[in-house]
């Protein structure tokens, strides 16, 4: 096990709104290796998701360093960029974001469709859970399924890191916990790489790794070195 | 509405200009089109209409083969109903344009207040000789420039325009010419080019031509009233027509009569002019005759005296040759005589020397002779006087010796010398007394002794004396000598005298001698000089002689030439002398024949065949009301694809506006809005845009598309600017159905969601759901897209009216762009089947009287065609009749039992057989018009000939004008008589212009005209090229159709999937991919679009064809598949750009909108 899997080296974004620049990320350092659940936690505006989008490759950093299993996908292009996308990352959105007009599995299939070494759409879906839902449309499924099918559709690309932005955001508590737990197991189970973005500092303890952010800027990385199992927690 | 909300409304439509102006303009083409085309036939009407009237556009043109007398005008001009009447003249000419080039123009007289010329440039013409010109031809520059009249014309247009040229002083347009037509000529390229107006001053003949009547009342051109009224009028005009024309034959009986009259006085006074005239010429020519015949003799002499000339000179030079030489030999010969001369002069010098010299020895001898005389005179005396002296001295010495002997002393010396010492004195006395004895004395002894002994100087003595007794001797002996030398040179003297003498006179001779010479030697020098000088003399003669002798040839050249000319001018003199009496006796016995043809003609003098035109006889006034009405057929159709359209878009666009701002919405109603407030501020957003639209567009549209087909039109009828014309009740319906599809559909699409409590409008709405398709059910199929394919169909599937508004506008596109295309290829295969495949011969003659197989090869063999280049036929029009119409149709009956060659009968490319006995063939346009088919009988009726009843026997093809053949034989038995074969169809030859052999066929007795069907294709043809540009406007108004739809459209979908676009680039889609997702249901849409336009475009065009109705002519539904496929393809063209243009919004779209919540 890598323990720089994923490696922020003074990492800065800053935004230009006209005359004023807004630091987004100011100097963030931290590791995330490889199999681990991390969790970044920080308040609204603290730059989590500036942080997600950087490392998402949806977004260039002004200066730093970010290192993926030892590629330094700072430095690539904006088709690079699309490509490492494409096949090295799982995105789970906090709306979901399923496309309306295809079924649970045509969803997972768009992804996979595109990229090299794709995983069964169906049996993601089964190991979702929804091995009975696959032919419906989003919106004939529940908020829980259409997230479980989003996290189906990130995994079935195979990618080297799922990025989750406030997985949870949008779903109920009991629904929540079950997509929290399903995405331990991934990562516990199939040793995915696993970075969750989230306000809720009560998660933080299913984490093998806590990164807290604030004002942009790292205030802290814990590794957790027995984290508790998501039914245990509440909040 | 409250501000607020009105500023929220107009932040909106900035925020969403895109939006807001594709209503706008999907309004604004709507009702550009449908006001733009509907106003084009009524602005091009009003301004032909306008243009007509206010140039006195004539209402009735009257022909009679008789012409027209001023007073056949007053009675027209007093006919009720008539406001004017104008005579006129007409005539087609050649004109000289360049040096080498001719045109065929056509000369009218100016009428007064009729058919007023518009001018354009310079002044109306003032004098006769000056004319107006053709504006669409001559250009300003030509203002001033001449008008010639080709001396190739025939005399009679000769005679008739009364100048040799016109000045040019202005352009005008007439309204006689309309369009650009300018009609055939029978003469030159067998087009007219162009017409020039002059006055009625320029034309010489005794009765007008034509006679233009203008109508009392005034009613506008084209209009109902006005076609009342000439109807009404029509028959009269007829009426009085014939009775002119009756009375203008007697008059012109009359005048012939007096006029054959005055022609016989004339000829015969011709004849006695021609006699006189011939004796005058004949008499003339003989002195020139004999004129020559004197010069050539002249000549001859010439040529003699120039050779007897050339021998004189040889001779001369030859003589001077030999002068020379004389001269020479003379010359030598007085060189010698002159030495004789000198050596002889010489001589007689030398011997006069020798005289002389001889002379003065002579002297100097004679001198010397008496000097030697003198001498010898001298010597003589001394001689005597020694001797006498001698005797003295001997006589003393011996009387002293004898005294010495006597006295003993010894000797006389011793005696004297004793006696003198006186010693002895007995002695001295002794002596003295023997002395005194003698009578002496001894002193004068003594004193005689001493001067003896002093005179000789020495004593005297013995020896003494013999001494001077021997030199006495001696000298006397010397002397005798002398005397005889003296002698003998005194001989010799006197011998030397005479020789002297015979010497002088010897000299003299000589003297003489050589002065005889002398003078002889002069008189040869001058001779010779003489000589010399006639030979210089002789050289410069010979020098003159051949100077003259050289000159001689050039001089005699020069009389031969002009000999030669004079002989020429002679023979020309008289074969013009010969040709003018065969002219003059030609023209004499022409005018004998011509008086006697007078008199056959006037007895045939026919009464005269009139001819009542109006309006709709002249070309411009009747091809103007077709080609205005091909536009307004068309303007009924299109618009109403754009309505439909902008309808559609409005509905789509408010939806989706309406569906965005749900949340808003839902605000503005929990606030406490009205539903009327909020539904009023998407009605003014789409009814903004409609009103602001649809004022743009019939603007734009009424007035502009009006003016650009009066542009395109304008090659045709560029007699004025258009008239704009104004429809209030258009502009009305405009605005109604632009308000209403704006407003109705947003009303329509927003009346739902507003329905609606505020707090389901505050939840975002839960997406739409996904939903099988049809195509779904068929897993075969579905199976096998791939599910990109499968979201486009789906997306395509899921709004409908967006599916209706793709397919109503993308197949409009195409319906337009193929009806475009379509109408092309109806109206060029009217050229090329017409002229390609059905008629195939190329020029028709017309005879003036019928034809037989014999003739007509004569006539073609005469012109140059082969005999099978050309058909006999019988074309007449005649009136079909069945059961339901009647129209009016050519007959074509050929002479031979075939048509084989000139025109193809067919259907659909297959043969029609010829019609047999009492059948016929029709075209399907007269087909269709009378309601027949095959089978079904047919009447052709005649008044003049009788009727025919025919089986239709097969229908054919035939896009001009109507037709019907039938057999030769049908003709015959039904009628009894042969059909009158006045018509000859002729091919062309390869190559060869048709006008320029029209001229030619036209060239021959009997021929009454010849039409070129390439001047029909021409027609077609420029038809076509005006129909090009108005595809170029449909081509225009399909793509703006298409972009306002695609732009519409594609708009929509990107705004509405900003979330799944951003989500599918966060899974990874490249921009091609993204690109790809997006577009590819525009695409699949636009092709189904434009599919289904090509069906509509076939329909379209069916029913534009239909609508376009021009005189004559049936045009094919014809669209060719290239058509289809350019349609269809510049629809996907249009497509591409659309897309490719949007690439960059897409591109925009930021990733993050994915991590946003659902609105």
């Amino acid at each position: 096990m890598m323990n720089d899997f994923v490696r922020f080296e003074h990492v800065k974004k800053t935004y230009q709104m006209g005359d004023v620049a807004i630091h987004a990320l100011q100097d963030a350092t931290f590791t995330v290796g490889q199999g681990e659940l991390c969790i970044i936690v920080g308040p609204s505006g603290a730059g989590k998701t500036t942080l997600l989008n950087i490392l998402g490759g949806m977004d260039t950093l002004t200066d730093g360093k970010i290192l993926l299993g030892g590629e330094d996908i700072s430095a690539y292009s904006s088709r690079q960029l699309t490509t490492y996308r494409r096949h090295d990352i799982g995105f789970v959105f906090q709306f979901y974001n399923l496309v309306p007009n295809l079924t649970a599995l045509e969803n997972v299939e768009l992804a996979a469709q595109i990229c090299r070494d794709p995983m069964d759409a169906a049996q993601m879906l089964e190991a979702v859970g929804l091995k009975d839902r696959m032919n419906n449309f989003p919106a004939q499924l529940s908020g829980g399924e259409q997230q479980r099918v989003a996290i189906a559709r990130a995994l079935a690309k195979n990618p080297k890191l799922l990025l989750c932005d406030e997985p949870t955001g949008a779903l109920d508590y009991n629904t929540g916990k079950a997509i929290l737990k399903l995405l331990q197991d991934m990562s516990r189970e199939k040793g995915m790489t696993v970075i969750i973005i989230t306000h809720n500092s009560a998660l933080t303890a299913m984490a093998d790794r806590v990164i807290r952010v604030k004002n942009g800027s790292v205030i802290s990385e814990t590794v957790n070195t027995a984290p508790t199992s998501v039914e245990e927690i509440e909040w | 509405m409250v501000t607020t909300l009105l500023k929220s409304t107009l932040r909106e439509i900035r925020q969403s200009l895109g939006r807001f102006l594709a209503i706008l303009t999907i309004v604004g083409l709507g009702v550009g089109f449908l006001a733009g085309l509907r106003m084009c036939q009524p602005a091009m009407m009003a301004t032909g209409v306008k243009y007509l009237d206010s140039y006195q556009f004539h209402d009735f043109r009257l022909l009679s083969t008789l012409g027209f007398t001023n007073e056949d005008v007053d009675a027209f001009e007093a006919l009720e109903g008539i406001d004017a009447a104008r005579g006129a003249y007409y005539t087609e000419f050649l004109c000289q344009r360049t040096a080498d080039s001719e045109v065929v123009l056509m000369a009218h007289s100016l009428t007064a207040g009729i058919d007023l010329p518009e001018l354009k440039a310079g002044r109306m013409p003032t004098r006769p000789s000056e004319c107006l010109g053709d504006a669409m031809y001559f250009s300003p520059e030509d203002i001033g420039s001449k008008v010639k009249v080709s001396p190739n014309n025939d005399e009679d247009t000769l005679e008739l325009l009364r100048y040799d040229e016109f000045t040019l002083v202005g352009l005008a347009n007439s309204p006689m010419y309309l369009n650009f037509e300018r009609g055939t000529a029978s003469i030159g390229s067998g087009s007219i080019s162009a017409f020039v107006l002059m006055q009625e001053e320029a034309f010489d003949s005794d009765a007008y031509y034509e006679i233009y009547l203008s109508l009392a009342g005034g009613a506008p051109a084209y209009s109902d009233a006005h076609e009342a009224l000439a109807d009404d009028l029509e028959p009269q005009i007829e009426a009085l027509l014939e009775d002119r024309a009756g009375i203008r034959y007697e008059t012109l009986y009359a005048d012939a009569m007096e006029e054959i009259r005055d022609g016989e006085t004339e000829l015969s006074d011709g004849w006695e002019e021609y006699r006189t005239e011939r004796a005058d010429a004949e008499k003339e020519l003989a002195d020139a005759y004999q004129e020559l015949l004197d010069g050539e003799k002249e000549y001859q002499e010439g040529l003699a005296d120039y050779e007897q000339g050339k021998i004189d000179y040889a001779e001369g030079l030859a003589d001077l040759e030999q002068g020379k030489l004389d001269y020479a030999e003379g010359l030598a010969e007085y060189e010698d005589g002159k030495k004789e001369y000198e050596d002889g002069l010489k001589k007689y010098e030398d011997g006069l020397k020798e005289y002389e010299d001889g002379l003065k020895e002579l002297e100097d001898a004679k001198k010397k002779l008496s000097r030697a005389n003198a001498q010898l005179n001298d010597a003589k005396e001394e001689l005597e006087a020694g001797e006498a002296a001698h005797k003295q001295l001997s006589d003393l010495y011996t009387s002293g010796e004898l005294l010495a002997q006597a006295t003993g002393t010894g000797n006389a010396q011793q005696l004297i010398g004793a006696l003198h010492s006186g010693a002895a004195p007995e002695l001295n006395a002794a002596v003295d007394h023997a002395l005194q004895s003698q009578g002496s004395s001894l002193n004068e002894f003594l004193g005689g002794w001493s001067a003896a002994e002093e005179s000789i100087g020495t004593s005297l003595s013995g020896e003494y004396l013999d001494g001077l007794h021997s030199t006495l001797t001696q000298g006397r002996t010397e002397y005798e000598e002398g005397y005889r030398a003296y002698r003998s040179g005194r001989r010799d003297y006197e011998d030397g005298v005479k020789e002297l003498e015979d010497a002088r006179i010897e000299l003299e001779d000589a003297r003489i001698e050589l002065e005889d010479a002398r003078i002889e030697l002069a008189d040869a020098e001058k001779e010779l000089a003489d000589a010399w000088q006639e030979i210089l003399d002789g050289e410069q003669e010979l020098a003159d002689a051949k100077t003259d002798l050289d000159k001689a040839p050039g001089e005699l050249a020069d009389a031969r030439i002009e000999l030669d000319d004079g002989w020429k001018e002679y023979e020309e003199g008289l074969a013009e002398a010969q040709a003018e009496f065969a002219d003059a006796e030609e023209e004499l016995y022409d005018g004998e024949a011509e008086i006697a043809d007078a008199y056959v003609e006037l007895k045939d003098l026919k009464k005269a065949d009139t001819y009542v035109l109006t309006r709709a006889e002249n070309t411009g006034y009747a091809c103007f009301d077709n080609d205005t009405a091909i536009v307004a057929a068309i303007s009924v159709v299109f618009p109403v694809f754009f309505f439909l359209v902008a309808a559609l878009v409005c509905m789509t666009t408010m939806k989706r506006m309406v569906e965005e701002q749900r949340t808003q919405i839902g605000v503005l109603k929990a606030i406490g809005y009205s539903r009327r407030q909020i539904i009023g501020k998407y009605l003014f957003y789409s009814g903004s845009a409609a009103i602001i639209g649809s004022v743009l567009g019939y603007a734009l549209g009424s007035r502009g598309l009006p003016l650009v087909l009066w542009e395109i039109y304008g090659i045709m009828y560029g007699f004025a600017p258009l008239e704009q014309v104004f429809d209030p009740l258009l502009a009305v319906i405009c605005f109604a159905a632009a308000l209403l599809c704006s407003m109705g559909s947003t009303y329509l699409s927003c009346r739902a969601e507003l329905e609606r409590p505020a707090a389901e409008l505050l939840r975002p709405k839960s997406p739409k759901s996904g939903k099988r398709i049809l195509l779904e059910r068929i897993p075969f199929l579905w199976r096998h897209l791939s599910f990109l394919r499968k979201v486009s169909i789906r997306n395509v599937m899921r709004y409908r009216s967006r599916l209706l508004m793709m397919i109503l506008g993308i197949g409009g596109c195409t319906a337009l762009l193929v009806t475009g295309f379509g109408i092309q290829d109806s109206v060029g295969s009217i050229a090329n089947d017409q002229f390609g495949k059905i008629t195939l011969y190329d020029h028709a003659v017309n005879f003036q009287d019928p034809q037989t197989g014999e003739s007509v090869a004569l006539y073609l063999a005469q012109q140059g065609w082969e005999r099978e280049d050309g058909l006999l036929v019988h074309s007449g029009s005649t009136d079909a009749v069945s059961p339901t119409a009647s129209k009016s149709v050519y007959l074509i009956v050929p002479a031979e039992n075939t048509l084989e060659g000139f025109i193809s009968l067919q259907r659909d490319e297959a043969a029609i057989p010829f019609p047999s006995a009492n059948e016929a063939v029709i075209n399907s346009g007269l087909a269709e018009d009378l309601g027949v088919s095959v089978g079904d009988t047919l009447e052709l009726r005649d008044e003049k000939t009788g009727s025919i009843e025919v089986t239709v026997s097969a229908v054919c093809d035939n896009y001009i004008f109507n037709y019907v053949y039938v057999s030769p034989d049908t003709y015959r038995q039904q009628l009894g008589t042969v059909p009158a074969f006045k018509t000859l169809f002729v091919h062309s030859h390869d190559g060869a212009d048709p006008y320029e052999e029209s001229v030619l066929l036209s060239d021959a007795e009997g021929i009454s005209n010849v039409s070129v069907n390439a001047d029909t294709l021409s027609r077609v043809n420029s038809l076509l090229d005006r129909l090009n540009l108005i595809v170029i406007v449909i081509v225009f108004f399909a793509a703006a159709l298409a972009f306002i739809v695609l732009y519409n459209l594609t708009n929509i979908n990107i705004t509405e999937r900003i979330r799944e676009i951003a989500t599918i680039k966060v899974l990874g889609f490249y921009q091609k991919e993204v690109a790809a997702y997006v577009f590819r249901e525009i695409t699949m849409l636009a092709t189904a679009g434009s599919l289904v336009g090509l069906i509509m475009g076939k329909a379209l065009h069916a029913f534009v064809i239909l609508q376009i109705q021009v005189d004559g002519m049936f045009f094919p539904i014809q669209i060719y598949p290239q058509s289809y496929l350019l349609a269809f393809v510049l629809t996907l063209v249009f497509t591409s750009l659309i897309t490719w243009g949007m690439r960059p919004r897409l591109r925009k779209i930021d990733m993050a909108e994915s991590l946003k919540s659902v609105e």
